[in-house]
């Protein structure tokens, strides 16, 4: 069975953007247009092999969302990537510190992207 | 008297003007940000230039009461934004008062603050509309992929391939058992026409016994009446005594001669039979068949024409297919790319985004300093404002390199 990635994103070009990615490659995909959305998804039992998400989206950033994320039961170890626009030290560190797995500057090439999820999920 | 006690204080203008510095070193430091901001940034830059060295002037002692040498302070804001920062300001009519300096610097602000607002709502409008156009690409993008998964996975899950091999060989078995089938047809044929052969043999056979029969029959008729005829002269040497037999005689010899022709007929009727078997033996074996036999060789031909056509249908079929699928294959990398740039109306999204936030602090700022010069005299905390303006904003796009991981950094 393909492994299923989450894509978090507030803009839906983001997100079909990345889910064209991830479906061309074989992988599943489950969006969220946001941290609430996808922490209710979350919290309704799915399991996600991997999660990217974005920083900047409104209410709850990525870097939040990564906090609560490693709250719930089953995700802690769980990857997670963020997708940003953002490349400063500070906000590496701070998303490190929350719990992220690493950090991709956007535009992030496809072939680059799937390579990196592979590495981080066997078999996927 | 009056402009010394409106001016703001030396230790004021310094950092007023380092402000605006600020704000153009920071609007211009973004690159691609289109010509509104480019301008804003010039006018700015030449705004700054123009009232920092009047302000120096006034401040070192060079102030003059030359009313064309203070800033307009025209009433309609409007008239303000046509004349271009840096520029000379018109003589004004003789006998009217310049407007107090702070008051026209307020309407400056003014100024500024609806460029920065207009600016701000265009870039608004800027990410809106390529929001719309990205989104309406991806779903374009998105529909020619799913039409290309379409299609390969109905050529994968219908076998096209395999069907085709099939048809092939079917094809061939076919072709084999028809040129088989004819070719017994054809040797069946042929042990027909021996058989006929054969048979026609035998019927000449038996007409020539029967015609020895008859001629056997019109012997005895000969001799029959060749012995009626000698009755007939001993009958008559009988005289009287021998008319009755004379009388068996005559009819003995027309019973011989009625046998005689009788015999000639049957063999003239056998001689006609066995003419007409041959006849319609011949007919049958030398027309008939051989004409079977050409239009069977007819029919095998154009089996075996069909039979090629077919095949170079279907190998031209095949090598379509092939050619779809290889093709289907090369246009997916494109699309998964084209997939990926799209991210670049993300990026530039959110630079615009930042650069609307840059626009509201300038706004607060200038409102602050318009407040400072009409009344409260304090000025905006200018290390807070010029943090804003100098604040890093999202990376700006990069050139996206197929299989680079560069922009990946796993902690």
């Amino acid at each position: 069975m393909a492994a299923t990635i989450m894509i978090v994103d507030d803009s839906p070009t983001m997100l079909m953007s990345i889910e064209g990615i991830l479906t061309k490659a074989g992988l599943g995909v489950v969006k969220a247009a946001n941290g609430e959305q996808a922490l209710e998804t979350l919290k309704t039992g799915t399991k996600p092999s991997l999660v990217i998400t974005d920083l900047n989206m409104g209410a709850m950033d990525g870097i939040e969302l990564i906090r609560r994320v490693r709250k719930l039961p089953g995700l802690q170890f769980t990857p997670i990537l963020m997708l940003t626009t953002e490349s400063q030290q500070d906000k590496r560190n701070e998303a490190k510190s929350a719990g992220a797995t690493g950090w991709i500057v956007k535009p992030v090439d496809a072939t680059a992207l799937i390579k990196v999820i592979r590495q981080l999920v066997p078999g996927a | 008297m009056r402009r010394e006690a409106i001016l703001p204080p030396p230790e004021r203008i310094a950092p007023l003007a380092a402000g605006f510095s600020a704000l153009v070193v920071g609007a211009a430091g973004l690159p691609t940000l289109g010509l509104t901001p480019a301008l804003l940034a010039i006018a700015a830059a030449g705004f700054a230039t123009t009232w920092l060295a009047s302000t120096a002037t006034r401040l070192s002692g060079g102030r003059t009461d030359d009313p064309a040498s203070a800033p307009a302070a025209d009433d309609d804001v409007h008239e303000q934004t046509e004349t271009k920062a840096g520029e000379e300001e018109p003589d004004r009519p003789s006998g009217t008062e310049p407007p107090p300096f702070n008051h026209a610097l307020t309407q400056h602000f003014g100024v500024y603050d609806q460029l920065f607002a207009r600016a701000s709502r265009d870039t608004a409008s800027v990410t809106s509309e390529t929001e719309a156009a990205a989104y309406n690409i991806m779903m374009s993008l998105r529909a020619v992929d799913i039409a290309m998964s379409d299609l390969l996975s109905f050529l994968d899950s219908s076998g096209s391939n395999t069907r085709v091999i099939e048809i092939v060989e079917e094809t061939d078995r076919q072709l084999v058992t028809n040129r088989n089938l004819i070719a017994a047809f054809l040797e069946s044929r042929d042990r027909d026409i021996e058989e006929c052969r054969v048979r026609l043999e035998d019927v000449e056979t038996a007409t020539d016994q029967l015609s020895g029969l008859v001629g056997g029959i019109r012997d005895i008729a000969r001799r029959t009446n060749l012995l009626a005829l000698n009755a007939a002269i001993e009958a008559a040497r009988a005289g009287e005594f021998g008319a009755g037999f004379g009388v068996v005689a005559s009819e003995v010899k027309q019973l011989s001669q009625a046998s005689d022709q009788a015999a000639t007929r049957i063999n003239e009727g056998l001689m006609t039979l066995r003419g007409s078997i041959r006849e319609n033996l011949t007919t049958l074996v030398s027309h008939r068949i051989a004409g079977e036999r050409v239009e069977l060789g007819k029919i095998s031909t154009a089996i075996s024409d069909l039979t090629e056509n077919m095949e170079r249908l279907i190998s031209h079929q095949r090598d379509t297919l092939v050619k779809v699928q290889d093709e289907s294959a090369r246009i997916a990398q494109p699309v998964v790319e084209l997939m990926a740039s799209i991210q670049f109306q993300d990026v530039t999204r959110q630079r615009l985004e930042h650069l609307e936030t840059i626009f509201a602090a300038a706004r607060h700022n200038l409102d602050a300093l318009g407040n400072a010069a009409q009344s409260t005299g304090e000025l905006p905390d200018l290390d807070e404002f010029a943090a804003v303006a100098n604040a890093d904003g999202p990376s700006p796009p990069r050139k996206l390199v197929v299989g680079g991981g560069d922009e990946i950094e796993l902690f």
